[in-house]
């Protein structure tokens, strides 16, 4: 969950927007993006669906913003901008962090993104969301198990399941039997 | 909903009936014997679902279940009843009969013919919609597993056996747009479909409400009642997709969600009715000890279960749900009965915000909110189940009622995710929410007063004592019949 006003490393901040709006702030910082890199049809006060996190630094700048965006069954788009003149220091890196919280915390278990056709940067945008974890084609859906790159054992654990009954399953390769193989992760499956 | 004014009466169904063939390794009405490279790619995957089946697939072991197999995808006579190993039943890829006018009927496209190939602007958006609906569908298998070792009749065990292997061929129809239209992506993602499993830590399914096992039959019964009801209402969205395929496939897939939708509806009912029964002969409302589980531990299954289906619906504003409605991915409910352009870029909605602790209308955008516009139409529907739950109490003379909670109790997403609320609407705070919620969801406590209760009944005809018997059976069949034969090692 975000945590307003709380400081994270970098001396970053990650605020909830109650009532996000298109602003000054998110003029610079998002449409400072390069051409065809959004899509921003918004006029200054007009309200934007989705839930909104901006990122502060020590003396209260914004520096970038988060979108989580959330459909049918856990579809959950992200979207993640820096400002421009904050490049290369890890805003971006720290926004996919905390979105991949924020995720978590509302049941979603993955996080997409697509980058758009017209994005003029964009083989640089996938090998960067590549090595974060996502998987997909440079024209295609990326997808990511959130906190895949914390590993699993920092991760939330699902509630418990039933016991499985080996013996009701002979022949088959259901946990319990992971050593004859089949689809199941012997560290974690918790059936 | 569907009787407001904003909606007008269901068109005349069209086209005719199409017969599936069964003469094939993988029965189907999409001629898949004249595509060679599809036919190799899904004869391939077959035999892995059949993996998947055997190994996360109904635990209980079987000889046969009288099941429902799809025939044709007509009107009228569409399902084939017999005993069938659970192994041998034959899965398959049935779409819908083929309107050749058919047109989008909403958004930019509307009025264009729909789409027989995906658009390539549109793919990745489609992919990942098909990929996230196919999800589900072994997800919820996964979750009952264990569930036949309960069941509280056979009867019941076959309703749930049948909800498994229709379960089971809604992936198949996932599969087969996946294999058929996004090639090699497609392909893989189709595998992944299988490597996801519920609760798996490093690769679980994509929801997290999906992860959970369902550990007894209330949460059965209310998950196939307002689980699969909210399935029902993604699939009659993407039934309206400019990309005929997949619109053709859901439609076929809400015809077999009915029966999940039934199993749900009746199996509450028949809780509720033994409930009353035990409460009226005893003149008590504490049913546990005379086998019976009490009115108050089903509102509080019910409370978690609608609200966690809620939440399955997404933010109520959404950019992404915008898109997909303006590029024809994804419809409304009954779209083409809406009384509206079916563009909707000037029309707008209210929605509920909190704000200073009260809960107040806001107006916003309606193509910005047409998740919270599904949401309202599921809702309604709920609903209506829930009068008929009451219809029991009301016919024992009870003045107890069930209700829904209000849109905003137990929320992770959306505009209530950042407050607690009480079914009847009440904004909390974070220690009232605290000292009050084990009255309103179920704690482990009452998990297990009702796990004590799950004993399994195999012998035709009988029931648990917490549930009262249907008042017909399957098919025309008697209650009595002999709908599931166990294996000897089942009965034992």
């Amino acid at each position: 969950m975000s945590q307003p006003g709380g400081r994270a490393r970098r001396d970053l901040a990650w605020t909830r927007e109650e009532h996000p709006v298109w602003d000054d702030d998110k003029l610079r910082v998002i449409g400072g993006a390069p051409d065809g890199a959004f899509v921003l049809p918004f006029a200054h006060g007009d309200d934007l669906p989705g839930d909104w996190w901006r990122v502060t630094d020590e003396a209260g700048a914004v520096v970038g913003y988060g979108r989580l965006d959330t459909t049918w069954g856990g579809d959950a788009e992200i979207l993640m901008a820096s400002d421009p003149a904050a490049q290369g220091v890890g805003v971006g890196s720290f926004v996919l962090e905390r979105l991949e919280e924020e995720a978590e915390s509302r049941g979603i278990n993955y996080v997409h993104n697509t980058i758009r056709a017209e994005h003029p940067q964009r083989d640089l945008v996938h090998d960067w969301l590549v090595v974060r974890g996502f998987r997909g084609t440079v024209d295609g859906d990326l997808r990511k198990r959130v906190g895949s790159t914390r590993g699993a054992a920092s991760r939330r654990t699902p509630a418990a399941a039933a016991s499985y009954d080996v013996a009701s399953d002979p022949g088959g390769q259901a946990p319990g039997r992971e050593e004859e193989g089949g689809y199941v992760n012997v560290e974690d499956h918790r059936y | 909903m569907t009787e407001d004014t904003r909606t007008g009466v269901a068109p005349t169904p069209t086209g005719p009936l199409s017969k599936i063939d069964y003469s094939e390794r993988i029965p189907n009405n999409v001629n898949l014997n004249e595509d060679r490279r599809l036919q190799r790619a899904l004869e391939a995957w077959q035999p892995k679902f059949l993996d998947w089946w055997k190994t996360l697939g109904p635990a209980l072991p079987t000889k046969d279940v009288y099941l429902r197999t799809a025939i044709a995808v007509g009107r009228d006579g569409w399902a084939h009843f017999d005993h069938v190993p659970m192994e041998d039943y034959r899965w398959g890829i049935f779409l819908a009969e083929r309107n050749p006018d058919r047109q989008v009927n909403f958004g930019k496209h509307k009025g264009e013919p729909a789409w027989q190939e995906v658009p390539g602007e549109h793919r990745a958006d489609l992919m990942r919609l098909i990929v996230v609906q196919g999800d589900t569908e072994p997800a919820s298998v996964e979750q009952q597993r264990v569930l036949g070792d309960t069941a509280p009749s056979i009867y019941d065990l076959r309703n749930l056996f049948q909800v498994n292997v229709e379960e089971g061929r809604h992936l198949w129809a996932m599969v087969y747009l996946l294999q058929a239209y996004f090639g090699r992506e497609g392909r893989a993602e189709a595998e992944q479909l299988l490597k996801r499993n519920s609760g798996d830590l490093d690769a679980p399914r994509i929801l997290g409400a999906f992860n959970e096992a369902t550990t007894d039959w209330l949460q059965f019964f209310m998950f196939t009642y307002f689980t699969d009801r909210d399935g029902k209402y993604q699939l009659g969205t993407l039934k309206e997709s400019a990309f005929d395929p997949l619109a053709r496939t859901c439609e076929f897939m809400l015809k077999e969600e009915a029966h999940h939708m039934f199993v749900g509806t009746t199996g509450v009912q028949r809780t509720v009715e033994r409930t009353a029964q035990v409460m009226k002969e005893h003149g008590t409302a504490d049913t546990l000890e005379h086998g019976a589980i009490p009115l108050e531990l089903i509102q509080k299954y019910l409370n978690f279960q609608y609200s966690v289906s809620m939440d399955l619906f997404g933010s109520e504003q959404s950019t992404n749900a915008g898109n997909y409605y303006t590029s024809g991915l994804k419809g409304r409910w009954q779209e083409t009965r809406r009384k509206d352009d079916h563009v909707l870029l000037d029309e707008t909605r209210t929605m509920n915000v909190v704000e200073d602790g009260a809960i107040v209308e806001k107006e916003v955008p309606m193509l910005s909110a047409l998740n919270l516009d599904l949401r309202d139409e599921y809702a309604a529907d709920c609903a209506n189940g829930v009068r008929r739950w009451n219809q029991e109490l009301e016919e024992a003379g009870l003045d107890e009622r069930l209700y829904l909670p209000h849109e905003g109790f137990n929320r992770r997403v959306g505009a209530y995710a950042q407050h607690h609320v009480s079914p009847d609407g009440e904004v909390l705070d974070d220690a009232t929410w605290e000292d009050r919620k084990d009255g309103w969801l179920p704690n482990d406590e009452d998990r297990r007063a009702v796990a004590a209760l799950m004993v399994p009944v195999y012998e035709y005809g009988e029931f648990a004592s917490w549930i009262a018997p249907p008042k017909t059976g399957i098919n025309d069949q008697p209650v009595e019949f002999d709908y599931v034969h166990l294996a000897e090692e089942g009965v034992a």
